[in-house]
Order: structure tokens, then C-alpha cells, then sequence
């Protein structure tokens, strides 16, 4: 994901000259090949996410579209009121890219687990929010980044994911099908993101499963009547996110369908599973996979 | 930062006059707080916008932004807007928030959460110095938001830099809740920005000759113009108080206060 996002964006430079990179003295042999290509368009920070958030929002301002890259938490968490006051209220073209999304640096600790920092986000006016499952969502989600005047977040997860052959086209905001089984009744549906959405994928080729699975790479803004339109023709849905339960893609899906629910005139919805991180940090080493099971994610499998 | 106009005490004289004046009267009506700050800046603010403001060359960035009736009055005065639209100061429904607004024309940025105007001003004059533009950024700070590290932050990268930006602290020596130098001490405060291979002046921030000669400047590197202040200046029942950060003017303390703001300014304003 995170090759397939500097690539691109280079591709993408080389057409735009407003195209502007900002790090926070990290990218080591991922961001050279943007910087020498575009030394004018590339800026080093240093290790100041406060000050880099407010001022890629000065930047903007002078009308770059910029990119600030850095690792979870760091140009999330570390400058949230920056990404509010700055960037969001002032509405500036100010992208927000992350690396390490959920475990993906595992053993790093929890200083590099970003695992709260979407259900954050995601609170914020103006701010486009996404989590894509692989690099060809990332490639999607990037285009409409860089085509849009207002803020935005992308989590990544790291590098080598595999692609995931979708059944439908992508449709900003809207379930995107990644997995349909065989035709029968009482179908489950998986809905996820991010990294995790891809080991959904590959445990449901495996098993030939009849569910569904749709990754939602673009939590916010939503076309809700859309996904709710899809996800009433299910019984059980699992939700599966690599983030806290509270604010994440489970309470995402719970708010659009209770939401509908309470203004329509429908007696039943479907039964909604989350699974997802428990209120808790993860406080050993351990490689993405290792505390994904130590945090209850692979649960999702008790459903398959 | 090269001036538009000379230096006329009187045209400056006269701004504050009128821009103290209705800082006490928008603080009296809406019984609105931060006066003291407000009236402690309004002497730099009057001499930039009087020989130094110009649209195309300069912006200022209003990081105090709890003093905000020192930049709506200044704004006003200086005819960004019809000064009758301050009437709606602080009301339901109006743009004139008592943080300032970017949505209040002449105003370049929201402020009102300290530490984050210096590192939105240092982005705009990063874009103006690759694009070889001759613009500086002027930054309005207070001393007690040089508490925020956030601040530290941006001015590493301005000095490393050597972007065009005039940062300007309103050290008036009190904080929200006491004495600066009781509640985290700035001092040696000119010696930290050298430090930080920063330019420093220091100068009486009530001065305005004194002001206009610190902002005349022909370099383009980044300064910083320390203006030793006193907060409410220039009424007498006020002046260097805390009080004066929270309390508006009670009926006599405003016919008092206008009278104070008279007699100081009247000698420097032609007949």
C-alpha cells in the first residue's frame, strides 16, 4: 500500500504541479524517489508534527495541495487540534497519510499501534476519512484526494499487500464488493478495511465460503443509502476493523443502519457482530498477526 | 517589512485613540473579557496598519486571538469592513466570535487555541519564499502562549529557514492566571530567539516611532521585535492588572477609561 501510494502520487505530480510533500523526517528508502524527483515540492519537517499539521495548512493556503506523510499516530494524534483548527475548520487542502495503521508495526509498541486515531478523525467537519483494503483502493482513494479542495486521511498499513480481485466497481463512500459465495439463503456479510480486510479476503477464497464480503474504504463521507440498501439484504453482518470497537467501522455501520432504522417503518434489521479491539492496549511484542489474535481480531473466523 | 507610507505620529496617534476607544466600548456593551490584552497590542497594531499594511506584500497573522477586539477594532478603522457591523459583536448569529475569525474580512486566519498562527504563517511564507515572492508574514504573539511548545517548534523551522516573517511578542508580563515570571519565566527572552539564531529587538511597545523604526527594516530574514508592554494601557484604574484580562469596564470605569485614552493620544494628534 504504502509503494503503491508514493508511485502514485509521483504519477500524479508529475502532472500537477501543486502536488507538495511534507514528512516528518521519516520515509527512509520510501520518499527519496518523490524528493529527488521534485526537490522544489518535498519539505523535511523534522520530527514537529504540530508545527508541520499547521503549517502544510499555510501551504495550502498559498494553494498546494499537500501531502503530509509520517507514521499512526504522529500526524494523527500528536497534532489532533492542529487537524481540527488549522486544517479542518479552515477547510485547506491538507491530505493526512499514515503508515502502520492498526498493529502493522507489532512489536514497535504501542507508541506505533494506531488503533484509535479513525474513530478520532472521523469526528472532525470536513474531514474525508478512508482505510483502504488494498493498493488498488489505495490508487482510488489518492485520485479522489488529490482532486478535492478539502482535508483528508488515508491509513495505510505497510508494504506487499496483495491485491483484491473486486466483483464491483469502486464508488466513493459506498460498500465495495470485494467477495461474493455461492447463492443461498440466510448469507452473511463481512464488512471491513484496511489491511485486515485482505485476510478476510484470502480465508474466504480458501474456503469457498457462500458469504459476502464488502471492504468500506472510505468511512466518511458515506452514501448511506447505498450501503444500507446492500446490507438489508442480509441477516448477520460481522464487521471487522483492526481499531477500537468505540468509534470504529462497527460503530460505523451500527449508527447508518439504527439511524435508518429509526425512521422507517421496517420491524427487523439485520444482526450486527463487531469485532474489534476491546478497549485495551497491547503491552508485548509481537508481529501484526500475533497481537491481531491477541486482541480477538481473527474472531472473525468463529463466522466463516 | 518596508513601509507604504512615513512615519506621521499623528495618523497613528489617532488610529489608537479611536481603536483603544472601541475596544472599551465593544468590552462595556457585551461585558466581554480580555480587554487588557486586547488594549496592550493596539499601539503596535495601529502603527502597522497605518505605514506598513499592504495587501499584496505583507500579512499579518493575529495569534492572540482572545484579544480579538484589538483586530476587529483595527480591521474596522482601517475600513476592511463598515465599523458599524462590530455592533454585532459577540451576538448570536454573528461572524465577530470573541476568538477571531477567519470569516471577519482582513482577517487571514481563526485564533483563538494558542500556538498555531506562527506555524500556519510559517507555511504560507515557506510558499511565498520558493515562489521568490517579496512578501513578510507578521506574526502577533502573546507572551503566555510562548508557553506552547508548538511555538519552540515553528520557530526551529523559521530560523532554519530564513523565512521572511517579523514575529511580534506583546510581552505585557501577565498571563491568565498571574505573572508571567511567576507562572513559567520567559526571561532572558531576547537571548532564547538569538539563541535560536533569531534577530531580536526589544523595544516599548507603546512607542510608535520606536515600533515603526523596529518593523523598518530592508532584510528579509526572520526578526523578532519583543514589545515591552503593559496590559490595559493606557487607562489608569487598569493598567497592569490581571482584573483587566477577565473584567469589562463597570459605567465609571469606562467614562474614566475613555478620558485616560484622550489624554494620552491628544498630544501626539495635529489640530
Amino acid at each position: 500500500m504504502r509503494d503503491t501510494f508514493v508511485s502514485n502520487l509521483i504519477d500524479i505530480a508529475q502532472a500537477d504541479p501543486k502536488i507538495f510533500l511534507v514528512c516528518g523526517d521519516l520515509g527512509f528508502n520510501v520518499l527519496e524517489e518523490f524528493r529527488d524527483s521534485f526537490p522544489d515540492r518535498f519539505l523535511n519537517g523534522g520530527i514537529s508534527e504540530q508545527n508541520i499539521a499547521g503549517l502544510c495548512s499555510g501551504l495550502a493556503k498559498e494553494g498546494f495541495k499537500v501531502y503530509f506523510y509520517s507514521i499512526g499516530n504522529f500526524p494523527t494524534l500528536r497534532c489532533m487540534e492542529q487537524i481540527r483548527y488549522d486544517i479542518a475548520y479552515h477547510n485547506t487542502n491538507v491530505n493526512i497519510v499514515a503508515v502502520g495503521g492498526g498493529y502493522a508495526y507489532g512489536s514497535l509498541s504501542t507508541s506505533h499501534h494506531a488503533t484509535e486515531e479513525i474513530g478520532m478523525l472521523r469526528t472532525i467537519p470536513n474531514m474525508m476519512v478512508s482505510s483502504p483494503s488494498d493498493p488498488s483502493e489505495v490508487k482510488e482513494v489518492l485520485k479522489i484526494t488529490s482532486s478535492i479542495s478539502s482535508p483528508s486521511y488515508m491509513r495505510l498499513n505497510r508494504s506487499g499487500e496483495e491485491q483484491i480481485d473486486f466483483i464491483s466497481a469502486f464508488d466513493p463512500g459506498d460498500l465495495h464488493l470485494a467477495y461474493r459465495g455461492a447463492n443461498k439463503a440466510n448469507k452473511k456479510a463481512f464488512i471491513s478495511n484496511g489491511a485486515i480486510c485482505n485476510e478476510i479476503y484470502k480465508d474466504l477464497v480458501q474456503s469457498s465460503s457462500s458469504d459476502d464480503l464488502y471492504s468500506l474504504p472510505i468511512v466518511k463521507p458515506l452514501k448511506t443509502n447505498k450501503i444500507i440498501k446492500k446490507l438489508l439484504a442480509y441477516d448477520e453482518i460481522i464487521v471487522v476493523d483492526e481499531h477500537q470497537l468505540i468509534g470504529g467501522l462497527g460503530s460505523i455501520i451500527q449508527e447508518i443502519l439504527y439511524d435508518w432504522y429509526s425512521y422507517s417503518n421496517k420491524s427487523k434489521l439485520p444482526k450486527v457482530f463487531r469485532i474489534g479491539i476491546k478497549d485495551t492496549f497491547q503491552s508485548v511484542a509481537g508481529n501484526q498477526d500475533y497481537l491481531r489474535e491477541k486482541a480477538g481480531l481473527f474472531d472473525y473466523r468463529k463466522f466463516l | 517589512m518596508k513601509p507604504k507610507k512615513k512615519f506621521l505620529h499623528s495618523n497613528s496617534a489617532l488610529a489608537a485613540s479611536e481603536i483603544c476607544s472601541n475596544i472599551i466600548n465593544m468590552c462595556f456593551k457585551k461585558k466581554a473579557a480580555h480587554m487588557g490584552g486586547a488594549l496592550s497590542i493596539a499601539d503596535f497594531l495601529s502603527v502597522y496598519y497605518s505605514f506598513f499594511h499592504d495587501e499584496q506584500n505583507t500579512s499579518l497573522f493575529y495569534s492572540k486571538g482572545h484579544a480579538c477586539t484589538a483586530i476587529y477594532s483595527t480591521l474596522a478603522y482601517f475600513n476592511f469592513f463598515d465599523s458599524g457591523e462590530l455592533e454585532t459583536y459577540s451576538e448570536n448569529g454573528s461572524i465577530f466570535t470573541s476568538h477571531v475569525s477567519h470569516f471577519v474580512p482582513g482577517v487571514e486566519i481563526s485564533t483563538g487555541s494558542l500556538g498555531h498562527a506562527l506555524s500556519v504563517a510559517s507555511g504560507v511564507a515557506f510558499a511565498k519564499k520558493i515562489s521568490q515572492s517579496s512578501h513578510n508574514s507578521c506574526i502577533v504573539l502573546s507572551d503566555g502562549e510562548l508557553n506552547e511548545g508548538s511555538n519552540w517548534e515553528a520557530i526551529l523551522f523559521i530560523a532554519h529557514h530564513k523565512l521572511p516573517c517579523t514575529i511580534v511578542i506583546d510581552y505585557n508580563k501577565l498571563q491568565s492566571f498571574g505573572r508571567v515570571d511567576e507562572v513559567l519565566q520567559l526571561e532572558p527572552l531576547k537571548q532564547k530567539f538569538e539563541a535560536f539564531n533569531l534577530e531580536c529587538l526589544q523595544i516599548n511597545g507603546h512607542d510608535h516611532e520606536a515600533i515603526y523604526n523596529a518593523l523598518n527594516s530592508p532584510s528579509f530574514n526572520p526578526r523578532v521585535i519583543i514589545l515591552d508592554t503593559q496590559k490595559a494601557h493606557p487607562l489608569k484604574y487598569a493598567v497592569n492588572k490581571l482584573e483587566s484580562h477577565y473584567y469589562p469596564p463597570t459605567d465609571k470605569q469606562l467614562i474614566d477609561g475613555l478620558n485616560n485614552i484622550n489624554e494620552h493620544y491628544e498630544r501626539y494628534i495635529c489640530k
